[in-house]
């Protein structure tokens, strides 16, 4: 037998989620998935499960003078159609398709921690840094300290994700492509995310590669210096390590975030 | 009503508000659920099988329950319904195990450990061969390849890979006794190859045991042969028990373990001479897993077909199918004609590329006749349009006002495909009885052929409603039961307009003249025409009664960064007889397109170690409303002396052109070869990295 609670602030969920481990339900889009068993029987949880659906508190996106501050259990429709800059609203619309995204969360994609997550290029690229509470206390670090690999993070048991702080910028440029096997509903096989301003600030992810998405602060500072495309491509691909799976190749991935990363920057530079 | 009316679909509105109870919707008292345990080798000796303690609750069904013979009636019978001592694929079943707690089912399932002498599998159709592990192998010629003087040989090889029916319902079947007769209900194309399976195995005559259709939400071919095996399954548990049992597969038992399109592989050869081809000899290798199941009926569809539009000189074809350990392949729409009509139309383009001559006037001079032979030494009866059916193709896509653009390219194909069974089938084999009862005001439908979503109650009740020139509300459609509808043949082979709907215009034209009469019963059995002639141990002869027709063009886009690759239209000119409805043709011309496009350039289905790899929602990808393109569609008016109206076949024809249409399309727009589909943007990045 196996309890589920229903928890309607943080502090309560803080406590039962102190008290033992459990199952965090945001959406369920990836953990109903993952614990079914067969069409009419009961999902394999092995742990009490706590909805946080409940929990209001965490669904509003808010904004200060140098942040946008997103509740983790806001929507990834709610992003599609908030008043977010382009660039993040853009890639929330191109996740799986509208019935997933009506439900799907923010925080319940990054603490997925997925290779394929959409949201984490961006998130990451956009230096944002998640709040983790506890009934000890709480913690506010940058995302990419936070995720340690495919579906691992830092996150302790007894913890709860709750906020995403998005720092403002002036980019004023944006770059993003998904790939996958189709061109609706599907999970990528590559993706890239450029945002920049001119070419004095510039931010650049690939996912869906590498087990984790890639970022390099180094490039970026070097490319900003010289503007040197093949110095990047060459950067970047040191980096790569794609494999070959169910959805794509190795060479494919690689050559294809190359690509895209070139192609797009040529004609930023041509512009100038 | 006349048939040129338009009509609203009769099976769409209980579809469309819900109220339609599938099978795994339908209540039965005290119903029984069950699972299938499944051999996770893919070839072996199953040593013994560990069960958990017996619990209350829970019984197991397996191949010592069978009363009779442990053997699914097919063509052979060399299929068990359970595995007894070895078994030969991942996923073949070993016993359900049966209660009505799932929970209870599930945890005692996750228990049974099965110990294998583990032997080794045949994984490749190369590695079959050389084991000597042909099913079965035919060869027909025209002609004499000896002494042909030619310029050079053309050679290429072709693959295609597995492909899955993916129909919205998935595979499921209830067995339950009712009144002393064992009753099967399931999703099914063909009621009455699951009673003949049924009476072969348990051992019953045909008012022992009963098979009633339950609503089918698509089936494609993939509930044309299986269904049988889990019918014989349900039978067996509802025997033992006394009580009602259901098997329905997930998703992921469906798509791993089901029949699926055959893999292929084609080999061709043509001799050019003045750069005109003088002889073409194929090879098509089929991968029929480890039971032959109707993989030779598919093969013999495959090769019937491989001249295609043409008539050659001289022409060689050789099939085979292969016996391996890989999942059992079976019918899906095409039956065997998508993978020899991709080989051969690609094949055709190619080779027009290569004699740098325009694909379509290239065709030309080879294009059919009437009373010309067919590749099988059979004479085309019918007239036949192709050079029409090209120039309203060139029309229609506008052909000649096209401007240069990047990264664009066209391909077109053209194919014939033959309604009804090959050969002498549907008189030797099907024998089909139709019945045609009037009841007071009402005009009853009584076939075994099943409503499956193609829109066959809507077009069947249009052809007698219209010959007897009634309302179409006053035509009932029975649903199939085998105690109440004789055996009109199964619902394949795009058979059921042109050969159930015939006999059923004929039965019309009888009731006609006894309309004032207040209860009639017309009975209507096939005959075979005179033109067909057929051997079928030297396959020679008409092949089909009829052939439908296709013209295809396709417009593809391939980014140049990312090689993702857009049809952005489809056009396609068509001949099927006349249509019987035309928005009926449509949806069968769009479902054929779409799925199609799937084939060529989506769905891809591998195998490794005998487990298919792609096996759910996320990994096979089949086309979503983003991927369709714009579809342009004609037909032309040729009717069929024999067929209901002069309807000839549609439902398989709208998909066999499509995949190699859009694999030509994409070698135009890159300007390479690629010799296989589907063709992935990584296979379009390996083949520009070839260079």
């Amino acid at each position: 037998m196996i309890n589920s609670y229903r928890p309607t602030t943080v502090e309560e969920a803080l406590q039962l989620i102190h008290q033992k481990r459990c199952h965090i339900f945001a959406g369920g889009t990836d953990l109903m998935i993952r614990k079914r068993q067969w069409q009419g029987a009961e999902r394999k949880f092995t742990q009490p499960v706590v909805f946080i659906n409940g929990i209001d508190s965490l669904k509003n996106i808010e904004e200060t003078d140098t942040h946008y501050i997103i509740g983790a259990l806001v929507t990834q429709t709610e992003m599609a159609e908030s008043h977010l800059p382009e660039y993040i609203r853009v890639p929330y619309a191109q996740m799986s398709h509208p019935a997933i995204r009506n439900i799907a969360t923010v925080g319940g994609n990054i603490v997925n921690a997925a290779s394929v997550a959409d949201s984490i290029p961006i998130l990451l690229a956009l230096d944002a840094e998640v709040t983790l509470q506890s009934v000890e206390g709480e913690r506010t670090i940058p995302l990419g300290a936070f995720i340690l690999g495919k579906y691992k993070t830092v996150r302790k048991d007894n913890e709860l994700l709750t906020y995403i702080h998005i720092p403002k910028k002036n980019y004023n440029a944006y770059y993003y492509k998904k790939i996958g096997q189709r061109k609706a509903s599907i999970l990528s096989k590559v993706s890239v995310f450029i945002v920049h301003h001119k070419l004095d600030e510039i931010a650049i992810t690939i996912g869906a590669v590498n087990p984790m998405v890639i970022r390099s602060v180094q490039l970026e500072k070097q490319f900003i210096k010289d503007h040197s495309i093949p110095d990047l491509i060459q950067g970047f691909k040191a980096i790569l390590s794609g494999v070959n799976d169910k959805r794509s190749t190795k060479d494919y991935r690689e050559t294809v975030a190359i690509n895209m990363i070139k192609t797009y920057l040529e004609g930023v530079i041509n512009e100038l | 009503m006349k048939i040129t009316d338009h009509v609203k679909r009769l099976d769409v509105k209980e579809k469309i508000n819900g109220s339609l109870r599938y099978i795994e919707d339908m209540r039965f008292d005290d119903l029984h659920y069950a699972r299938t345990l499944r051999s996770t080798i893919p070839k072996g000796k199953i040593i013994s099988i560990e069960y958990p303690p017996p619990e209350k609750g829970i019984t197991i069904v397996d191949a010592s329950d069978v009363c009779h013979k442990n053997e699914v009636a097919m063509i052979l019978k060399d299929m068990p319904i359970f595995a007894e001592d070895t078994v030969n694929y991942i996923g073949e079943p070993i016993s359900l195990i049966v209660g009505k707690d799932k929970n209870q089912i599930i945890s005692f399932i996750n228990k049974i450990k099965v110990n294998y002498e583990i032997f080794e599998p045949t994984l490749t159709m190369e590695d079959s061969q050389s084991k000597g592990d042909i099913l079965t192998e035919h060869t027909f010629s025209l002609g004499s390849f000896e002494n042909l003087e030619y310029d050079e040989r053309f050679e290429r090889t072709y693959e295609t890979g597995y492909q899955e029916q993916l129909y919205m319902e998935k595979q499921g079947v209830v067995g339950a006794m009712e009144d002393g007769v064992v009753t099967v209900y399931g999703s099914m194309q063909c009621p009455y190859y699951v009673l003949n399976a049924l009476k072969y195995a348990l051992n019953k005559e045909a008012h022992e045991v009963r098979v009633i259709q339950a609503p089918t939400g698509g089936a494609f071919g993939g509930k044309e042969e299986y269904p049988s095996l889990l019918a014989l399954q349900v039978a067996v548990a509802t025997m033992k028990l006394n009580k009602p049992v259901r098997l329905v597969f997930d998703r992921r038992e469906d798509m791993a373990f089901t029949t699926k399109r055959h893999p292929s592989k084609s080999y061709i050869k043509t001799y050019i001479k003045d750069k005109k081809i003088v002889g073409m000899d194929y090879e098509i290798h089929l991968d029929a897993g480890p039971y032959l199941g109707l993989s030779d009926v598919v093969l013999q569809r495959a090769i019937f077909t491989m001249n295609g539009c043409y008539g050659f000189e001289n022409s060689r074809v050789n099939g085979k199918t292969f016996k391996t350990n890989n999942v059992f392949t079976g019918a899906f729409r095409g039956f065997g004609a998508p993978q020899s009509m991709y080989a051969l139309e690609l094949h055709m383009n190619q080779l027009a590329n290569y004699l740098n001559v325009d694909p379509i006037e290239f065709r030309k001079d080879y294009f059919v006749h009437k009373g010309e032979t067919t590749s099988t030494g059979g004479i085309f009866n019918e007239d036949i349009y192709l050079e029409e059916m090209a120039d309203a193709l060139i029309a229609l896509s506008q052909m000649h006002h096209r401007k240069e653009e990047k990264h664009i390219g066209y391909g077109v194909s053209f194919i014939p495909h033959g309604g009804g069974f090959t050969g002498d089938g549907e008189a030797v084999h099907i024998k089909a009885e139709v019945h045609l009862k009037k009841v007071k005001e009402n005009i009853y439908i009584l076939i075994s052929n099943v409503e499956m979503g193609q829109g066959a109650i809507t077009a069947l009740s249009k052809i007698v409603a219209s010959v007897l020139d009634i309302d179409i509300e006053r035509v009932l459609y029975a649903i199939p039961d085998t105690f109440k509808v004789p055996d009109s043949g199964p619902t394949v082979a795009s058979r059921t307009t042109m050969v159930v709907g015939g006999l059923l215009a004929k039965a019309a034209e009888k009731m006609k003249a006894r309309m004032d009469e207040e209860e009639v019963l017309i009975v209507e059995h096939f005959k075979q025409p005179d033109y067909v002639v057929w051997n079928q141990e030297k396959l020679h002869g008409n092949a089909y009664m009829a052939y439908s027709w296709s013209a295809i063009m396709a417009r593809v886009h391939v980014d140049p960064v990312t090689y993702e690759v857009t049809c952005t239209d489809i056009y396609g000119v068509y001949d099927v007889g006349i249509p019987i409805d035309e928005k009926l043709l449509l949806g069968q011309i769009h479902g054929g397109v779409i799925q199609g496009l799937g084939y060529g350039m989506l769905e891809r289905m591998t195998s490794e170690g005998g487990q298919i790899q792609h096996h759910s929602f996320s990994n096979y990808v089949i086309p979503t409303t983003e991927d369709i393109p714009n579809i342009h569609a004609k037909w032309i008016e040729n009717r069929f002396v024999d067929g209901p109206f002069g309807a000839k076949s549609v439902g398989e024809l709208t998909l066999v052109g499509v995949a190699p249409a859009i694999a030509s399309a994409i070698e135009d727009a890159i300007k390479k070869e690629i010799h296989s589909i589907p063709v992935t943007p990584e296979k379009i990045l390996e083949a520009i990295h070839e260079n």
